[in-house]
C-alpha cells in the first residue's frame, strides 16, 4: 500500500469489507444462478428446435416420397395399362403359347418354363417382379413366323417379355418335317410378371 | 456522502466551516487555548465521520527552489526526502513540487521545497484530530491553492505577483511560468483598508527587490501585481498603489472570481479566505503539507468509498445480468411451449402420413427402377424384328450368300437401359470349281460393308472362307478337301439399340 496506508489499517473498515464481500458474493451468486438457468433454458430450446426441424424434415421427406411414388406408379400404369396381373398363371401362359404356335404354323414346338425366381442385381424387389425363364425350340418355315409368335405372346401374356437370345439356323433336309419347316429357332425368353401395384 | 468540514487555523483560533455544494457556512470557532481544545475534542466526537481540510491562513512558509539530478521511483523519493530534511530539519509539515527540467546539460530537475515554519500553531489541533482517527484530506496554504487561479489572473504574463487579503494580514505570492516560486505573509490590521493599501504598495516594492537579489526576477523588468479585492475597495487601492518603477498594478474582482469557481456564498468584502476555503474542496492543490500518518484515515475512507462503489457497481451489473437472464429464461420457456405444440402437431401429421403407407408398398426408388426397366423392355421389343428385316434386305442384294445360322443376343446382360446386341452370322458362298479366291474375299468384304449399314453396326470377320483364311494351315490334303467343301464364313455384328 502507499506511504499513508498500511494493510492493518483495513481492520478499521472490516465491517464495510465484510458487508461488501457478502453483498458482492450474493450478487455474483444470483447472477451465476440466473445465468445457469438461462443456459439450461437455452439448451432445452435448442434441443426442441432441433427436434422440430428433424421432424419437419422427416415429414417433408415422407410427403416428397409419397408424391414421387404416385408419379412413378402412374408411370408404371401408363407403361402397363391395366396395372399388374394377379398371381402369375404359368399354365395359362403355356396354353397361350401352344395356341400362338398353332396360329403361326410352327411345325414343332418344344419348351421349358423354369420356376419363378428373383430378378438380377439392380432389379426391383423380387416380390413385385418374379422372373420365369422360358426356353423355346421351334421349327419354322420362315423367320417371320418367329417374329409373329413373339409379338403374339407379348400381346397375350400379362407379363413383360424380354428376349434374351435367339438363334435361327437352317434345318438339314432330313429334319424339315416334310417341307413344313426350313428353320430351327432356339430362344431364351424372360417373363417378368407384374404384380398388382397400388 | 461524508460531510466536508473546512478548518481555518490561525494564531488565535480554529474556525470550522461547513461546505456543501458550493455553500460555505460558518459552523463553529474554537479559541486557541485549553478550553478551545477541549471544545474541539468534543466537537470531533460528534463529527468524527466528516472529512476535514485544514487551511493555514497567513502561515509562515519557507520556500526554496533547488536543482537535483533526474531520478525516478524510490531513488527520487529518497533524494527529495534528503533535501527536505537538510533544508527544513525538524519540520513535520513540508512538501516538494517539481517545476520542470533544465533544457541543457544534464537536464536536472527543478523542484520547489517548502515547509511551515511554525508548526506549533497547527499541532495541538491536529493531535486531537489524529487521536479521534478523523479523516484529514490535507493541509493547505493560500500560495498552494492560488496556483488554481494563475491561468485566469496572469493575463498572459510569465511572471507576476498575486496579493490576497486575509483576516490579520496580506499574503504575497510570486508565480513564474504558472508555478509558485515564492510566498510571504505580512501581518496587518485589515480593518483599516487604507493602511492595508499602503502596506501592499510598500511590501510589493520590497518583495521585488528581494526577488531580484535572489535572481528570481529581473530588477529592471516589469513585474505585474494583481490584487484580489472587492469592487468597493478598488478605488482606494488604485489611488494608493500606483504603477512605479517595475511594478504595474491591476485589481481582480474577488467576488466574481469566487462565483466563477462555484462559490455560492462569495465574500462580501476583500477577505479571500472564503475563496481559498472553497478551492480546498473544489480544486485542491496536488501539493499539501500533511505528513503521511495524518492522512491515513482519509485514504482509508477513500478506499472504503471505492470498495462500496465497486461493490455497488458489481451488484448492479450482477442484478442487471440476472434480470436479463431471467427475462431471457421466461422468453425461452414461452418459446419451448410453442415448440412443444409445433412438435406435437408435426408429429401427428407425420404419423398420419406414415399410416397411409403400407409395409408391402414399393418405395418410389423401386417404382422408378421398375418403370425404367419396363421402358427399356418396351424399346427392345422391336429390335429383333427390325434387325432381321434389315438383314433380309441385305441378303436380297447378295444372292450368292446363303445364311446358315444366325445368333442374336444382348452384348451385356447387365446394361438393360441401353443394350448393344451381338449378332453372329454363319453364311456360305456357292462352291464353284476353280473359283477365284479374290472374288470370294471381295464378296465377303462387300457383304460385311453392307451389313455395317444395319443399324450402324460394327462388323468384324470371325472366320474367312478356307481358301483365303490366312490363319488356316495348308497342305495338299487340305487343298484337296477344300475343293470339296462349300466356302463358309462367319461375321459378328455389334449393334446399338434404337432409342
Amino acid at each position: 500500500m502507499n506511504g499513508d496506508l498500511r494493510w492493518r489499517d483495513l481492520w478499521h473498515i472490516r465491517l464495510s469489507l465484510l458487508v461488501c464481500a457478502v453483498v458482492a458474493a450474493l450478487a455474483l451468486t444470483l447472477a451465476a444462478v440466473a445465468r445457469m438457468a438461462a443456459n439450461a433454458e437455452r439448451e432445452a430450446t435448442a434441443r426442441a428446435r432441433q427436434e422440430l426441424l428433424s421432424l419437419q424434415q422427416r415429414l417433408s421427406a415422407l410427403q416428397g416420397e409419397q408424391v414421387e411414388r404416385v408419379i412413378q406408379l402412374q408411370r408404371v400404369h401408363r407403361l402397363v395399362p391395366g396395372g399388374g396381373s394377379k398371381p402369375e398363371s404359368r399354365l395359362h401362359w403355356l396354353r397361350l403359347l401352344q395356341q400362338a404356335a398353332a396360329r403361326h404354323h410352327v411345325a414343332a414346338l418344344d419348351y421349358e418354363l423354369e420356376p419363378a425366381a428373383a430378378t438380377g442385381p439392380g432389379a426391383p424387389q423380387p416380390a413385385a417382379l418374379p422372373l420365369s425363364r422360358l426356353r423355346l425350340r421351334l421349327d419354322l418355315l420362315h423367320e417371320e413366323d418367329l417374329l409373329g409368335l413373339l409379338a403374339d405372346l407379348r400381346r397375350q401374356f400379362r407379363a413383360l417379355l424380354h428376349v434374351r437370345s435367339c438363334s435361327i439356323e437352317r434345318l438339314p433336309e432330313a429334319e424339315s418335317e416334310g417341307g413344313w419347316a426350313m428353320l430351327r429357332s432356339q430362344c431364351n425368353v424372360d417373363l417378368l410378371s407384374l404384380r398388382e401395384l397400388s | 456522502m461524508p460531510q466536508q468540514r473546512l478548518l481555518a487555523i490561525s494564531d488565535l483560533s480554529l474556525t470550522v466551516y461547513r461546505w456543501r455544494s458550493g455553500l460555505l457556512n460558518l459552523e463553529q470557532a474554537f479559541p486557541a487555548d485549553a478550553s478551545g481544545l477541549v471544545q474541539w475534542d468534543d466537537y470531533l466526537r460528534r463529527n468524527r465521520h466528516a472529512i476535514f481540510s485544514v487551511f493555514a491562513a497567513l502561515a509562515d512558509e519557507s520556500m526554496q527552489t533547488e536543482e537535483v539530478p533526474h531520478a525516478t521511483g524510490a531513488d527520487r523519493s529518497a533524494l527529495i526526502e534528503r533535501k527536505l530534511a537538510q533544508r527544513f530539519p525538524g519540520s513535520t509539515y513540508k512538501f516538494s513540487q517539481m517545476l520542470g527540467r533544465n533544457n541543457s546539460g544534464r537536464r536536472d530537475e527543478k523542484i520547489l521545497l517548502a515547509a511551515l515554519n511554525r508548526p506549533e500553531i497547527l499541532e495541538p489541533w491536529l493531535a486531537i484530530l489524529q487521536r479521534a482517527d478523523a479523516r484529514l484530506a490535507g493541509i493547505y496554504t493560500a500560495p498552494l491553492l492560488a496556483e488554481r487561479l494563475v491561468s485566469e489572473l496572469a493575463n498572459g504574463e510569465s511572471r507576476f505577483l498575486l496579493i490576497a487579503l486575509f483576516q490579520g494580514g496580506l499574503q504575497q505570492m510570486f508565480f513564474e511560468h504558472k508555478h509558485l516560486r515564492f510566498a510571504r505573509s505580512i501581518a496587518a490590521d485589515t480593518e483599516d483598508m487604507a493602511a492595508v493599501a499602503e502596506l501592499c504598495a510598500s511590501e510589493s516594492a520590497t518583495l521585488l527587490q528581494y526577488l531580484a537579489t535572489q535572481r528570481l526576477a529581473a530588477a529592471d523588468g516589469v513585474m505585474p501585481v494583481v490584487v484580489l479585492l472587492n469592487d468597493r475597495d478598488v478605488a482606494l487601492f488604485r489611488s494608493i498603489c500606483r504603477d512605479q518603477g517595475s511594478l504595474r498594478y491591476s485589481f481582480a474582482d474577488l467576488p466574481a472570481i469566487a462565483r466563477k469557481h462555484g462559490l455560492r456564498t462569495p465574500p462580501e468584502d476583500s477577505c479571500s479566505e472564503a475563496l481559498f476555503l472553497h478551492l480546498m474542496v473544489r480544486r485542491p492543490a496536488a501539493a499539501q503539507y500533511a505528513p503521511p500518518g495524518l492522512r491515513r484515515f482519509y485514504h482509508l475512507g477513500r478506499v472504503n468509498l471505492l470498495l462500496i462503489a465497486v461493490t455497488a457497481s458489481l451488484s448492479l451489473a450482477s442484478l442487471f445480468s440476472a434480470a436479463r437472464d431471467l427475462t431471457q429464461g421466461h422468453r425461452l420457456t414461452a418459446e419451448q411451449t410453442a415448440l412443444a405444440a409445433s412438435i406435437a402437431a408435426t408429429g401427428r401429421d407425420y404419423q398420419q402420413a406414415l399410416a397411409l403407407q403400407s409395409p408391402s408398398q414399393l418405395d418410389s426408388a423401386s417404382l422408378r427402377t421398375l418403370a425404367d426397366l419396363i421402358e427399356s423392355l418396351r424399346r427392345q421389343e422391336n429390335d429383333l424384328p427390325r434387325l432381321l428385316a434389315q438383314l433380309s434386305r441385305v441378303l436380297d442384294r447378295f444372292e450368292a450368300v446363303e445364311l446358315e445360322r444366325l445368333d442374336w443376343r444382348p452384348s451385356d446382360e447387365q446394361a438393360r437401359a441401353n443394350p448393344a446386341y451381338v449378332m453372329d452370322i454363319d453364311a456360305r458362298l456357292p462352291r464353284i470349281s476353280g473359283s477365284d479366291d479374290t472374288a470370294q474375299a471381295d464378296t465377303v468384304r462387300r457383304f460385311a460393308a453392307a451389313l455395317q449399314g444395319v443399324a450402324a453396326a460394327a462388323v468384324s470377320t470371325r472366320q474367312w472362307p478356307a481358301a483365303i483364311d490366312a490363319q488356316r494351315k495348308l497342305s495338299p490334303d487340305q487343298l484337296a478337301q477344300m475343293g470339296q467343301e462349300t466356302p463358309h464364313f462367319q461375321l459378328r455384328l455389334l449393334i446399338a439399340a434404337q432409342r
